[in-house]
């Protein structure tokens, strides 16, 4: 998968792309507009990653021209404004979906899978991890062919778990992902723990492993080992 | 009051004063010139008739007018003129009358005589002068009305223009506020000082908002980076547990940080009138959404929630700021509530209330509105909540009110 990254501040650059790669994704690094416009035009790439603010042009201007160039290539629109309008019209040029700053790394990822199923796949591929089958088109998981029964919040953390593999999430970024602002509504992260061991039991039951690893005192990790 | 009622009043009021003044010296002039004319009238006319007696006609007595009588004895030559009162037989009643008596030694022998002329009395002549001064005010009057009328509105009316399309100012808008040109230099010079001061609002206006994204772009973006690279420094598995949770609660640290930054912005850009796009919105529907999302939320504190709609409620406002305040409004009697306690959420045609159950509020009512104020200065959360709901409700000028009955919280909007 090939990714262009748009961003200006250039520490953010080389981590987001640090991350990327590590990923697993072919990840190119543009720093500025001019940068951008040069790489779009003779590269296709399946997802561009656009930073709106950009210090020598208007990233929604390179979302215009992109979208007149290649309409297949997949947009996120990454603002540190949490101004509606601009999001709004980034969605109305095409762009698939929208990230404000400052993001966890693993949303990224998440954000990015998301948009891959729905641009090469329209849906239609699984997520595998060992014994474990997620589909995101139907919304099921299959453990060893077994479809599980969960409910919509279980069903989205184990998508977002097997997406961010391998790597700690904080009950922060977990939060934030599943519920959004209204992660604000508790004092505490106790809403989560129900949620995950409920997810753990009825992959047990079903016969799995339980690879959901609790890292004390920050948050969990999904691995084998 | 108009401008053209208070010119009137002001009009009225200056022209009767002056009317007054000039009844009051036609009156003093006009009499004073009439009793001199007449004296001298009655003067000459004596002497005519002393110069006839003189040549021995006889004079016929005209009483009260002209009295000529002969005196019996001689006396001392002389003449006299007064004002005086005198029974008229033909009006057959007492009228005022100047007079001139005068006794004259002609031939040997002395005459008195009397002459004597109408004059007007001071109360006939006041009224004369005080009706025609009244007709011809009035005159005067519906001339001047008539006239401000046709003239009025063909004068002020690029002012009135003007005025109409400053009201229509706002400083969000991106175009110069345009303003007809009028020939008459006041307005002219009017129009442009207004258009001077509101391209300078607008142009302040634009610097502020500016600033306040790029202050945002600016911080987000070094936040985004710590965030980033905290989240790298804990994948490193040779972490000791005291290194991660130091860097967990920097990380916590900064994305509390990063919050408080949005939300700030956020109360800026409603205070600033920057959500302008409105849709009508069926709060009942909201409120049902929005609770099924707190559901994890409600059944980790055990809470009972009931809601009570006894009508429908339908606002035009911005669906996000709408969103926005019954989130808020909702999570507040989350946050703030007690295990095992209750939301109670009432919605009526006019009115929202939120009712939940807590611990007694312990600062003053007044302050839980304001920025940064906490209920428990301990707690995570940024103080900002109930400063948004005021902030929304003050954009559309809806009422919010607090009430607290022991363990109860009551917020109510009437919308």
């Amino acid at each position: 998968m090939k990714i262009l990254l748009v961003e200006d501040e250039v520490n953010l650059l080389n981590t987001t792309s640090d991350y990327l790669r590590k990923e697993g994704y072919l990840c190119e690094e543009a720093p500025s507009y001019l940068a951008a416009e040069d790489k779009i035009a003779t590269h296709q790439y399946d997802v561009v990653i656009l930073d709106l603010t950009l210090p020598d042009g208007n990233g929604l201007d390179l979302l215009h021209k992109l979208k007149a160039l290649y309409p297949d290539t997949g947009v996120l629109i990454v603002s540190a404004r949490n101004s509606l309008d601009d999001r709004l019209t980034g969605l109305d040029l095409g762009a698939d979906d929208y990230i404000t700053k400052p993001f966890f790394l693993a949303e990224l990822n998440s954000r990015i899978n998301a948009i891959i199923r729905r641009r090469q796949f329209s849906g239609n591929c699984t997520v595998q991890f060992n014994e474990i089958e997620v589909l995101p088109d139907a919304m099921q998981v299959k453990v060893n062919g077994n479809l599980l029964e969960l409910t919509k919040k279980e069903y989205d953390l184990l998508l977002y778990f097997v997406t961010n593999k391998n790597r700690v999430l904080t009950r922060e970024a977990i939060a934030e992902h599943s519920w959004g602002d209204h992660a604000d509504s508790a004092d505490n992260f106790d809403y989560i723990y129900s949620h995950i061991k409920n997810l753990r039991r009825k992959i047990v039951q079903a016969g799995g492993t339980d690879y959901l690893h609790t890292v004390y005192g920050v948050g969990y990790k999904f691995s084998s080992i | 009051m108009r401008l053209l009622q208070k010119a009137t009043r002001s009009y009225i009021l200056f022209t009767s004063l002056l009317f007054l003044i000039a009844g009051g010296l036609l009156y003093g002039l006009l009499t004073e010139i009439i009793e001199k004319e007449a004296t001298e009238q009655l003067l000459g006319n004596e002497r005519r008739i002393a110069e006839q007696l003189r040549h021995g006609q006889h004079i016929i007595n005209l009483p009260p007018v002209l009295e000529v009588s002969k005196l019996n004895r001689p006396i001392q030559e002389s003449i006299t003129v007064k004002d005086t009162v005198a029974f008229d037989n033909v009006e057959n009643e007492l009228e005022a009358f100047l007079q001139v008596s005068s006794v004259r030694n002609i031939s040997g022998s002395s005459y008195r005589i009397v002459l004597r002329q109408m004059i007007v009395e001071p109360v006939e002549y006041m009224s004369t002068i005080g009706l025609s001064m009244a007709i011809v005010m009035v005159l005067l009057l519906m001339f001047t009305v008539l006239m401000n009328r046709i003239f009025f509105h063909q004068l002020w009316s690029a002012f009135y223009r003007s005025l109409a399309t400053l009201k229509g100012f706002s400083v969000h808008q991106n175009t110069p506020l345009k303003l007809e040109d009028s020939s008459i230099l006041e307005f002219s010079e009017l129009n442009a000082a207004i258009g001077k001061l509101t391209e300078k609002a607008r142009s302040d206006f634009r610097a502020l908002k500016e600033f306040s994204e790029n202050a945002s772009h600016e911080t987000q973006t070094p936040l985004a980076i710590i965030q980033a690279r905290l989240d790298e420094l804990l994948q490193d598995p040779a972490l000791s547990e005291q290194q991660a949770n130091h860097i967990q609660s920097a990380y916590v640290a900064a994305q509390r940080l990063s919050k408080l930054n949005q939300t700030l912005l956020l109360l800026t850009k409603i205070e600033n009138q920057q959500f302008k796009n409105t849709e009508l919105i069926n709060i009942n529907d909201l409120i049902g959404r929005q609770i099924s999302q707190l559901d994890d939320f409600v059944r980790d504190k055990g809470l009972q929630v009931h809601v009570n709609q006894q009508g429908t409620l339908t606002v035009l406002s911005n669906p996000a700021l709408v969103d926005m305040l019954i989130s808020n409004l909702l999570s507040n009697a989350i946050r703030h509530n007690v295990r095992k306690g209750f939301i109670e959420v009432m919605v009526t045609a006019r009115s929202l209330t939120v009712k939940n159950s807590g611990v007694p509020l312990k600062g003053s009512p007044a302050k839980l509105f304001e920025r940064f104020h906490k209920a428990n200065p301990s707690s995570s959360s940024l103080g900002l909540g109930l400063a948004i709901v005021r902030s929304v409700c003050n954009l559309y000028g809806w009422q919010v009110q607090y009430q607290a009955e022991d363990n109860t919280h009551i917020l109510l909007i009437l919308f």
